[in-house]
Formats: structure tokens, sequence, C-alpha cells
């Protein structure tokens, strides 16, 4: 795992030394004199983006579950990485509209891949989230309802694209795929993926408490409502954002926490960094793997097709543990 | 620094359009026990919730010490009140220590790490409920009663003055409500206790206040409250009341299968 990460690291403190093995793994002819440029413009910011939102993920799973008090929740079993897919997808098939207009191409997607995610979770929310925490599963079956809802609906979209071009690269982009590494992605995501996690770090100790429950939550001069609230509109911005540019990743954010717990118990002021950490770790080495296949298959494999490999039994197993006890 | 007393006047909670509880006085002397009691849904629990904040009142005004509740920050009134609710405990696999942490929000800032003060409270706390040897284990691994010490501790650790407890005695065998009960007499702590067993709360209790469809029926000390009619006209029970040979409170024996009254 940590492979991962040394790999994107060490690309540019080692890069002579490691040129050899890059080349073998770029399966890519190397022009003389371009490899400085590809190792920035290409080799480097991949490997970085991946750490960045392998860690928003982990950050945005473990908050997730304390305010829906379910270690089950993550953006993506409960639909907000959907919503953000069809805000995103829609912003892309329509051109904008007034909202390209509003904020501007370069962040059209990440702005419309937001609003999506709102969307969603307000859905889910009303649906089976505000009486938090006493069903787990109802509130997983809602979000499996909507993002089930929300993905037809992008299929829709993408289907009544003209290009096929736009069409392949959508669909390519939509089973996560962090190819989009390129222009603004790292500076964007970097910057909301950063001041997001500083802030969810800030609400660790309200995070904490709520875990216990709202009672306890208020006892201690907490208002539960008001975290989730924060804690949603921050989440919901990251998943957006991350979306945007790197397609909606699953799993990796129901599993990252419970990854994190191991290691360091349940306080959020160390269960956050330790799930950015772990996450970077993850995609970064998922992302590698990905990019190793074409080697075998002759082609790309999509990010969430070895994320549901590994994360699927991981969540079977989750279940049952849970049911169990 | 003795216990604020705790006076809730004319206090109103309704709840999607229904009145819980209405217009009720308590008093709670500082220092002292002073327990509810009344039958289920009878508003007991809703009355404590607006004690530590969990809900605001309709009508009415909460006063500890010479400071109303209502004016208060959020931070202000939890280093103030602890409270033990009824909601048990937590899916996730915190510890005991991290549990009793918690305690100590009210005086963390949002940023900074943990005070030698907040350790000290801690270890302190632990090892008045004498749980100090159990603290990396997880929360949900322990016996009712253990966990009922642990959510103490963490009141303790919160150093609030007033101490607000929801049934705590729930689910605990006789031993663990002894103890239990013990450890909150000798804290001398302004204690509002909701209770179900009738003799611990006569055992325990400096006054009582029986609540009923959401209001106060009678109050006083347990001696003038436990009155064979009282019981049957609020529980519908047939009982005798009895004075306990050794500590002369009174002692309530039910006929459990008796007639229908």
């Amino acid at each position: 795992m940590t492979l991962g990460v040394l790999y994107g690291a060490t690309d540019i403190a080692a890069r002579d030394v490691g040129q050899i093995v890059f080349d073998r793994l770029m399966d890519r002819p190397l022009v003389p004199g371009t490899k400085e440029i590809i190792i920035w413009r290409v080799r480097f910011p991949r490997p970085f983006l991946a750490a960045i939102v392998g860690a928003g993920l982990g950050i945005v799973g473990v908050a997730v579950q304390a305010t829906v008090r379910n270690s089950l929740a993550d953006p993506y079993l409960l639909g907000i990485s959907s919503g953000a897919s069809l805000g995103a997808v829609a912003a892309l098939v329509t051109g904008g509209g007034v909202l390209a207009a509003l904020v501007g191409q370069t962040f059209l997607l990440a702005a419309a891949a937001f609003i999506g995610a709102m969307m969603s979770f307000l859905v889910v929310w009303l649906a089976a989230g505000r009486r938090a925490g006493a069903n787990p599963l109802r509130m997983i079956l809602a979000g499996i309802a909507v993002g089930q809802v929300f993905a037809s609906l992008t299929s829709f979209l993408v289907l009544q694209a003209d290009d096929v071009n736009l069409t392949q690269n959508i669909l390519h982009w939509l089973m996560g795929s962090l190819s989009g590494a390129i222009g603004p992605a790292i500076p964007v995501v970097g910057t909301v993926v950063g001041a997001a996690s500083i802030a969810l770090f800030g609400l660790a100790r309200p995070l904490n408490s709520l875990m216990m429950g709202d009672e306890t939550a208020n006892s201690l001069g907490i208002s539960p409502t008001g975290t989730r609230a924060t804690v949603f509109v921050i989440t919901s911005l990251m998943t957006g954002v991350m979306v945007a540019f790197s397609g909606a990743i699953g799993f990796i954010g129901l599993v990252i926490p419970h990854i994190a717990g191991f290691f360091c118990g349940t306080d959020h002021r160390r269960l956050l960094p330790t799930a950015a950490l772990c996450g970077a770790i993850l995609l970064s080495s998922v992302d590698l793997l990905c990019r190793m296949a074409v080697r075998v298959i002759n082609q790309e494999l999509p990010i969430n097709v070895l994320a549901a490999v590994i994360g699927a039994p991981v969540l079977l197993y989750l279940i049952n543990r849970k049911l169990a006890s | 620094m003795t216990a604020p007393r705790v006076v809730i006047e004319n206090v109103t909670v309704v709840l999607s359009g229904r009145e819980i509880v209405c217009g009720t006085d308590v008093l709670a002397g500082a220092g002292e026990v002073t327990g509810i009691v009344g039958p289920n849904g009878s508003g007991k629990s809703t009355l404590l919730r607006v004690i530590y904040r969990h809900l605001k009142p309709t009508a009415g005004r909460i006063v500890i010490g010479d400071d109303d509740l209502a004016h208060m920050s959020a931070t202000a009134a939890a280093r103030l009140v602890a409270a033990v609710p009824q909601e048990r405990g937590s899916e996730f696999d915190s510890t005991v220590r991290d549990v009793v942490a918690l305690g100590r929000i009210p005086h963390q800032g949002r940023f900074g790490g943990e005070s030698e003060a907040d350790e000290r409270a801690i270890a302190d706390a632990l090892a008045q409920v004498d749980m100090s040897r159990c603290h990396d284990r997880t929360f949900a691994s322990l016996s009712g009663g253990e966990r009922q010490r642990v959510l103490l501790a963490r009141c303790f650790a919160q150093g609030g003055r007033v101490l607000v407890l929801d049934e705590p005695t729930n689910h605990l065998d006789v031993s663990h409500q002894a103890q239990l009960l013990g450890m909150l007499k000798r804290r001398r702590l302004t204690t509002v206790i909701a209770l179900h067993d009738l003799n611990a709360a006569a055992e325990v209790c400096d006054r009582v206040y029986v609540v009923c469809g959401g209001a106060v029926v009678q109050s006083g000390t347990p001696e003038d409250v436990f009155t064979e009619s009282l019981l049957s006209e609020v529980f519908g029970v047939r009982a005798t009341v009895l004075q306990h040979p050794r500590t002369g409170k009174p002692l309530i024996a039910f006929d459990y299968l008796g007639d229908e009254l």
C-alpha cells in the first residue's frame, strides 16, 4: 500500500534514479528532453490527485458516519456521490447554462456537482434521516434508492448527448478516474479538500459528542442539529468537488473509517487525520494498480471496478458483524 | 464551592402539538437529591431534558443559582449542568476514556489539545467510579452497571455542580443500584433524578416530586409523599407503606396480583 504513496512522493525527489521504473510503468515512449515536462505535467499530478481525493474521501466518510451515527454510511452509499455525478453530467451535457455564466467554466463542474450532492442528500435526509441513528439500514436503503434514481437520470442524460466522444468520456469518468489530473484539478481539489478538512477537524469534538447521541451532545453544550448541518454542507462541497474531478469513487469512504478506527480508535481528533492518511495511501495504491492494468488488458481499469472488488466484501463483512451484535 | 439550587418555574413543554409538561414547578435544593417519580409517559424525561437543554421550554423558565438558564450560553450551561440521558451508548467502538473525555468538551477550545487539567479531571472521574483499570476497554464491551458508572464519570469530568439523571438504575441489579445511588448521595451535588424504583427513591431522595400527566400532583419528603392513597391514585396499584426497619424510610410493598382497584 505504501508503495503507492512512495511512488508518488519519490516521483520528483528521486526522479533521475527512478527514471527507468517510471518509463516502464508509464508504458509510453519518452521523447528525450520532454522528460521533465512529462514528469511534472503527467506523472506527478496524478498520484498527487489520488492522494488528495483519497484523503478527502476518508475524511468525508468519517464525518458522515459520525453525523448519521452509523458506521455503514458513506457518501457513495447514501447517494450523495450519485447526486454529485448527476449535477456534473447535467452541466456537461447542457453546457451549464446560467450556472456557467455565474461561476465560470473552471468551477462549473464543481459547482454543479455540489448542488447535485446537496439535493440528493436532502432527499435521503427527508426520506429516512430525520430520526438519525434510529435505523441505520433504513438510511442506507433510502440512499441506495435515491442513488439509483439519480444514476438513471444520469444515464438518460448521457444518452441524450449528441457527441459520441462526450458520451464515452462521461461514462469512463462516471466509473471513477483520476485521468482528469490536469489543469486546475490539483489546486481546486487541493484547496477545497484542505480547507474543508481543517474545518471538519475543528468539529472533531462536536463529532465525538454526536456519536453518543443528540441528548448527550446537547448536555455538553453542542448543538447536534447545527453540527450536522455544517458537516453536511462541508462534506457535500468536498464530495461535489471530488466527483467533478475524479468521478464518483465508491467504497473508499466506507472502508477507510474502519481501517483508521482500527489504528487509532474513535476520537475524531486522531481519527480524521488518520483517515486522511489511510485514504491517501489506499486510493493512490488503487490508482496505481488501475494504471498498471494497462499492461494486462490494454486499457486503464476504472477505479470503481477495483474499489468495488475490495469494498463490497468489506461492506458485507461489516453488515454481518453489525447484525450479529 | 457549594452546589447551586435549581428552580423550575411554571415550565410547559409542547411537542408536536401535545402538551407533555404543563405548568410544572420543581425546586431542587442545593446539594440535595430531588427525585422525579411517576408512571411511564408522565413527562419525567421531558422535564429533565429541559434542564440539560435538550429541549427548550415552551413557557416558563429554569433558574440555576441566580441565573436564568435561557440567558446562559450553551457552554456555560454545560459547565454547570451535567446529565446522563436515557440514550445508552453508541455503536462505535469508543473507549471508556474517550467517553469520559467527552465531559471536558465544555472546557476545551475548538482546535486545542487536552490540557493537564483535562487529563487530571478524566483520571479523577474514572477513579471515583472505580473504573480506572478499564480506561482502554471499549464502552460497548462493558456490562450495564459499568456503563452507567462510566457515564457518571463523564458527568464528574464535566465538573458541573448540577447533575441530571434519567433512570440511571434501569437494568442494574440490586448491588449495582446501591453502588450507584451511594455514589450520587456522597457527591453532595444538586441532583435531579428520575426513578422508577419507588423504594430506591424513598431511600436516596431528600425530596420527591410525583408527576402524572405532565403535572406535579404531589411533592415533599418521601415520608410525606409515599402514601397508600397516592400510590393507588397515581400508579393504580394497591400498596402497603411500611417503615424500613433500619433506615426508617418508607418501604413500599406492592400487591402485584391483588384485586383490581
